[in-house]
């Protein structure tokens, strides 16, 4: 009898472990991202106790997606949505809309947390009131980020606010620490002769980080090939202005680049655009190691052919 | 009783469209003043862009390490415990306080009254004219002002910025 009644206890606690832990799980926050850089960010923010969605399936172009009945759908089930909020997700908001038309304006409890809330924005160049959507190319603007999406969170899980905001700061140390070992390399160099074009207006938060500005973008929009006009101005400005670096997208074909190249004798480096591929918590990190690396290999290469140029009694 | 054809005149405009021409051309003068006039007065004033977006491509560095700095303090703060010193920031790696390690450092960081951090720039030759300040209360706020603006109004100015409170020559941080 005595061994009867120990199972039944044993059973009883297992079964109450069990359906605690069905609970705990159905009480995670599913938490919606829209660009990979937000997945990532949100991932190492929140860990293992609330459930990231993305809510566009990988391999879409953030550039010129149109949202799915799936989207929608999936959307529907979130308890928050990360955005970019200044222009890189637009698709987003387009659901959102659709959301609130059906839910009322609250969309039916949905928080949407704007990232870029507290960043300081760029502009961008003849287009007043606009902004370069581009912070996740980052360091400093993607810890911005990670803080005001930890801050948001933590007041819609205040059980958990305090290990997001731990966990954010944790995440924005190992990438401050990743970014000190690479500047370490440009100690005592003088950059202030660097000049520097980009294809896509994405690289303006990066290269400020290390008191770099960009000199000139090419591309009129993203992917979008100048015009043989276009294309001499730009040639005729690099020229002008001695510009001696071109930073292209990764894993884009541009074809105006080599003639940029042949005509100037600029050299050119691929960056990531970060919003590719299979959604990763390791991907924001990997990348942007992938792009200090680029960007120090460029400076470094420059300098060299400087030095060597001065040897010689040369001009750039 | 019979009329005579020959004397009965009877004018009749020619059909050929004229009236019809001018019809469309006061339609077309109408719409144009309509549209022109509700052009002139349904124009928006644009948005004055944020000052910050004038700083040189160091200084707003420092703007978004400092607003990073102010949320890594407030994230890790115990309650009612005191600001950390400048050198304890340093000593973490938190930018732009442990910015005097690397070479394109320009502002010295104090901690004024236990309650704000100000930045001033550490030479008038390193090329940054420009005073931060970090503000920790309920909210973290960052506020600058250009050094000569401020120093060629001083004397007008009867206000002195008493060490927290910023003074009308600062401007705080925020977007459009």
């Amino acid at each position: 009898m005595r061994s009867y009644s120990s199972y039944r206890s044993l059973f009883f606690v297992l079964v109450m472990g069990l359906s605690s832990v069905q609970v705990g799980a159905a009480e995670r926050l599913r938490v919606g991202i829209t660009l990979h850089p937000y997945f990532s960010y949100v991932s190492q923010i929140v860990k293992e106790r609330a459930e990231v969605v993305p809510l566009v399936d990988a391999g879409f172009n953030p550039h010129s997606y149109e949202m799915q009945p799936a989207d929608l759908k999936r959307l529907m089930t979130m308890d928050a949505l990360v955005v970019n909020g200044i222009g890189h997700d637009e698709f987003a908001f387009r659901a959102l809309d659709t959301l609130q038309s059906q839910r009322g304006k609250s969309g039916g409890g949905l928080k949407v947390i704007e990232a870029n809330a507290d960043v300081p924005l760029l502009g961008v160049a003849n287009a007043l009131g606009a902004w370069n959507p581009h912070t996740f190319v980052s360091i400093s603007a993607s810890i911005r980020q990670l803080y005001t999406i930890a801050r948001e969170l933590g007041e819609l899980d205040p059980e958990n606010a305090q290990f997001y905001k731990i966990n954010a700061v944790k995440f924005a140390r190992e990438l401050r620490r990743m970014k000190t070992s690479y500047s370490a390399r440009l100690m005592g160099l003088d950059l202030s002769g660097v000049r520097i074009a980009s294809t896509h207006n994405a690289y303006g938060y990066f290269l400020q980080e290390f008191g770099i500005g960009i000199d000139t973008v090419i591309e009129p929009a993203h992917g979008v090939e100048p015009s043989v006009s276009q294309l001499q101005q730009t040639i005729d400005r690099i020229r002008a202005a001695d510009i001696q670096i071109l930073f292209t997208e990764l894993n884009m074909d541009n074809r105006y680049v080599t003639t940029i190249e042949q005509a100037t004798g600029i050299r050119i480096y691929h960056f990531s655009h970060m919003t590719y591929g299979e959604y990763d918590s390791a991907q924001f990190k990997r990348e942007m190691e992938g792009n200090l690396e680029t960007l120090m290999q460029a400076l470094e290469q420059y300098l060299s052919r400087l030095n060597k140029l001065a040897d010689t009694g040369g001009k750039y | 009783m019979s009329v005579n054809s020959e004397q009965y005149i009877e004018p009749v405009r020619s059909d050929n469209g004229r009236q019809e021409s001018r019809w469309v051309l006061l339609a077309v003068l109408l719409i144009l003043f309509v549209g022109g006039y509700g052009v002139t007065t349904n124009q928006s004033v644009p948005a004055k862009p944020p000052g910050y977006l004038l700083l040189d491509v160091k200084d707003k560095a420092v703007l978004t390490a400092l607003r990073n700095a102010g949320d890594e303090i407030q994230f890790l703060a115990q309650e009612g415990s005191p600001l950390p010193e400048v050198a304890s920031l340093a000593a973490e790696g938190i930018p732009p306080f442990s910015d005097h390690l690397s070479a394109t450092s320009r502002h010295r960081w104090r901690k004024l009254d236990g309650a704000c951090y100000i930045g001033t720039p550490l030479n008038a030759s390193n090329g940054s004219s420009v005073q931060f300040l970090l503000v920790l209360n309920t909210r973290v706020l960052v506020y600058w002002r250009s050094v000569e603006r401020s120093h060629k109004h001083s004397h007008q100015s009867k206000r002195t910025t008493s060490a927290c409170t910023p003074d009308e020559y600062w401007q705080v941080l925020h977007n459009a």
